[in-house]
């Protein structure tokens, strides 16, 4: 049952299934390395798409009417505090406190008027200033978020720059087994073609063996070959 | 050596890994760093520069205001104006100039906080850049710590200037205000006919 070829098939055979399985390893591997990665550029990606929803949430906020008048309102409640109080009717002129009635009631109208006019400037001057305070508030914000994005940009570049090596490195995975599996296919061919056609073919299909350990020319053969001839 | 695979190129790229991912953590640390030197840069920080800013200006506007104020009283009482209704408008136009300029040193002080608010965030924003160019949190931390003391130190201010001066310049009219047609204040008093002097007849008041 067992004939001549037996063993050098078997090898053949052994030797197709190991270098099989250690492709099946560095396939493995690589994608392994490659999807790693990839989850690592996702998390980068969102965490840059959620800065950029951030600035484009600015830019809304700044253009919303709620927006411009909650940072009008803050500069105006502060230039609203600098105007002083309003004086009372007399209090302001040395030796007008007998004035006529009509002059006091006037006084007071030009208070109210004076109030007024300082309460609106006030407002006005606000409504100006609050436009510009939201313009530097929302600048400001969107240029933190595009630091953060150009940050995360640059360890995405970094991340993706080491997936290069990453990749021949997971290439070597199942080397041990495709080049024993690869030396024992050459063994086994070497071996049938030395019983069919002799040393002679034998010798010419030796010199294949060195590139499948990962040895170079026939100085590697020189060092397999005595054994296997 | 040979069935293995190489050992080598799977050491060189755990290394490229762990070099990429301190890198980062330097970047990291580093922002922390950058954050917590400019943490004091805050609303209320630049709500209290822009208060500084009005207690410098407060004083000087408030005794050219009082000053303004008593030269408005002595023209009224050189013509015998105090309890008139002329010198109530007078005194409102003073009044609301008075806190025009309170509003407008508020105003400015706003602007102050603003525009140190600016100067802050390109500071910060180079100091990021340092960062990110070296991937060294240190040097980063150092620099921000230096640039921030650098930005608290105490701005210059100019002076306020005449504040009420186009006000004063107008107290020498009153008791001679012919340039707005009317003699409110007892002073000279425009032609009923024409704009010639001559004629005994005078309006008093339009």
């Amino acid at each position: 049952m067992c004939g001549p070829f037996a063993i050098p098939l078997a090898l053949v055979a052994a030797g197709s299934v190991a270098k099989y399985f250690g492709g099946k390893q560095a396939e493995s591997a690589s994608t392994n390395t490659y999807n790693a990665e990839r989850q690592r550029q996702e998390a980068l990606t969102g965490q840059q798409t959620a800065r950029f929803q951030d600035s484009l949430d600015r830019t809304k906020e700044m253009t919303s009417e709620q927006g411009q008048a909650a940072a009008a309102g803050a500069r105006e409640n502060t230039l609203a505090a600098a105007i002083a109080p309003t004086p009372t009717n007399t209090s302001y002129l040395p030796g007008s406190t007998s004035a006529p009635s009509i002059v006091a009631t006037a006084q007071g109208k030009a208070a109210e008027g004076s109030a007024a006019t300082s309460a609106n400037l006030a407002h006005t001057l606000a409504a100006l200033g609050g436009t510009t305070d939201q313009l530097q508030k929302t600048n400001i914000g969107i240029g933190r978020n595009s630091q953060s994005i150009g940050q995360l940009g640059s360890f995405k570049a970094g991340s993706a720059g080491v997936l290069d090596a990453e990749l021949k490195a997971a290439a070597q995975k199942g080397a041990f087994l495709r080049n024993v599996g690869g030396l024992a296919q050459t063994i086994g061919k070497a071996w049938m073609m030395g019983g069919v056609g002799g040393g002679a073919s034998a010798a010419s299909t030796s010199g294949t063996i060195g590139s499948d350990i990962g040895l170079s020319g026939t100085s590697a053969f020189s060092q397999v070959s005595p054994g296997i001839i | 050596m040979c069935f293995g695979g190489n050992k080598a190129v799977e050491r060189q790229a755990q290394q490229q890994r762990a070099d990429e991912v301190a890198r980062q953590d330097r970047i990291k640390s580093g922002m922390s760093s950058i954050d917590e030197a400019f943490s004091g840069f805050n609303d209320n920080y630049y709500a209290k520069r822009a208060q500084d800013y009005v207690d410098y200006a407060s004083p000087g506007l408030e005794k050219q205001f009082g000053k303004a104020h008593d030269d408005l009283i002595y023209a009224l009482s050189r013509t015998g104006n105090l309890d008139s209704s002329a010198a109530i408008k007078r005194n409102a136009d003073l009044t609301d100039e008075a806190n025009a300029q309170r509003i407008g040193v508020a105003n400015t002080g706003l602007d102050q906080a603003n525009q140190l608010r600016s100067s802050v965030e390109n500071t910060r924003g180079n100091v990021v850049a340092e960062l990110n160019a070296t991937g060294d949190s240190s040097a980063a931390a150092q620099t921000a710590l230096r640039q921030t003391a650098n930005l608290n130190q105490p701005a210059g201010y100019s002076p306020l200037g005449q504040l009420f001066s186009d006000f004063s310049s107008t107290l020498g009219s009153i008791g001679s205000n012919a340039g707005n047609g009317y003699s409110g204040f007892g002073g000279s008093a425009r032609s009923l006919f024409g704009g010639s002097s001559r004629g005994s007849q005078r309006v008093v008041g339009g």
